[in-house]
């Protein structure tokens, strides 16, 4: 005969199995954790080339409004982009369109910006409502050049908050599971000459 | 006796000649045939081949276009090998057990925009689905 202990003790057992499974279910190998921590980092190196063409005065202005359109699809919503200067001491936030468009019309003849050093200072984990958040770290070489031969330079040190979500979507009329990775906010983290 | 032994040797090397004469032509034969059967099979390869071939090939010319105006030629020349703008393609970004992982599918003129853009192939075609007319409704890569 079962008395309350028991029934205590094998309902106790029947969640922890439950529970177990339910995470087992959830784990995945190291070599698709891979897969997708190099995903992300393509899109960050993805981001760097997307900037470097906006900001080109020799990129024309529709190819810069088309590549500014796939750079924002990279990011999550009102996402923001720092901006930094040795000029000043505080750091200025833009939505990353915005911050495209001044991009786009710095007061420069020639611009080059040049993104390198790539790399996770937070691995991508996974969170209670199966997101994976992670932080890469940039370093970004800006050099502007005036008409009369003056030159801005900067190094700026940035983080990058990256979210990757498992979704679903329907492609010829079939269920296909894929990984979305977004950035999110870009903070300012150090800026020298 | 001798005229006997004479004819019986005569017989017995024509028989041999034309033993040898019949194993001859079975093997010209049973060799025509082998090299019909790899033309035959080389045709097929390459015909099921040539529009991955062909749709590399631009995906190359994409990505190392030396100016945008290049690059815009040839997309919409590969553009020409789709049934829309707008026919999905998968990218493979790891598989085990049989289950693959896809980063987020996107569309063919979005892809070719991007190896434009990104100046780099790094994804090579594993399968293409196509229509009654020929033309790809589907891109499955995989990532190198």
């Amino acid at each position: 005969m079962l008395n309350k202990n028991h029934i205590y003790l094998l309902a106790l057992f029947i969640s922890a199995v439950t529970v177990t499974n339910a995470l087992a279910q959830n784990e995945i190998s190291p070599a698709r954790k891979q897969a997708i921590d190099s995903l992300a980092l393509e899109k960050v190196r993805d981001l760097s080339k997307y900037i470097s063409i906006i900001g080109s005065k020799n990129t024309a202005f529709s190819e810069a409004q088309r590549v500014m359109d796939r750079a924002e699809e990279l990011f999550v919503p009102d996402a923001e982009m720092g901006v930094s200067s040795l000029n000043r001491k505080e750091v200025n936030y833009y939505k990353v369109r915005k911050y495209f468009e001044r991009l786009m019309a710095l007061n420069y003849d020639k611009v080059s910006i040049e993104w390198y050093d790539i790399h996770y200072i937070s691995d991508l984990e996974r969170q209670p409502d199966g997101k994976y958040v992670g932080v890469v770290t940039i370093y970004q070489r800006f050099e502007g050049t005036t008409e009369d031969g003056l030159k801005y330079r900067d190094t700026t040190k940035k983080d990058i908050t990256i979210y990757v979500e498992r979704k679903k979507t329907q492609i010829s009329g079939r269920i296909v599971e894929f990984w979305d990775v977004s950035l999110g906010d870009i903070r300012v983290t150090e800026t020298s000459a | 006796m001798e005229a006997e032994k004479a004819r019986m040797e005569q017989e017995a090397a024509l028989k041999k000649k034309q033993e040898e004469e019949a194993a001859a032509a079975a093997r010209a034969a049973e060799e025509k045939a082998r090299l019909e059967a790899e033309a035959r099979e080389r045709e097929a390869r390459e015909r099921a081949n040539a529009p991955t071939n062909k749709l590399n090939n631009y995906f190359d010319a994409i990505a190392n276009a030396g100016t945008p105006a290049s690059a815009n030629s040839s997309i919409s020349e590969a553009l020409g090998m789709f049934s829309s703008a707008e026919t999905p393609v998968l990218i493979v970004i790891s598989e085990e057990d049989g289950k693959k992982d896809y980063d987020e599918p996107t569309t063919i003129k979005k892809y070719l925009e991007y190896l434009k853009d990104q100046k780099k192939n790094m994804n090579r075609i594993s399968d293409l689905k196509f229509d009654s007319a020929g033309k790809i409704t589907e891109v499955e890569l995989t990532k190198n």
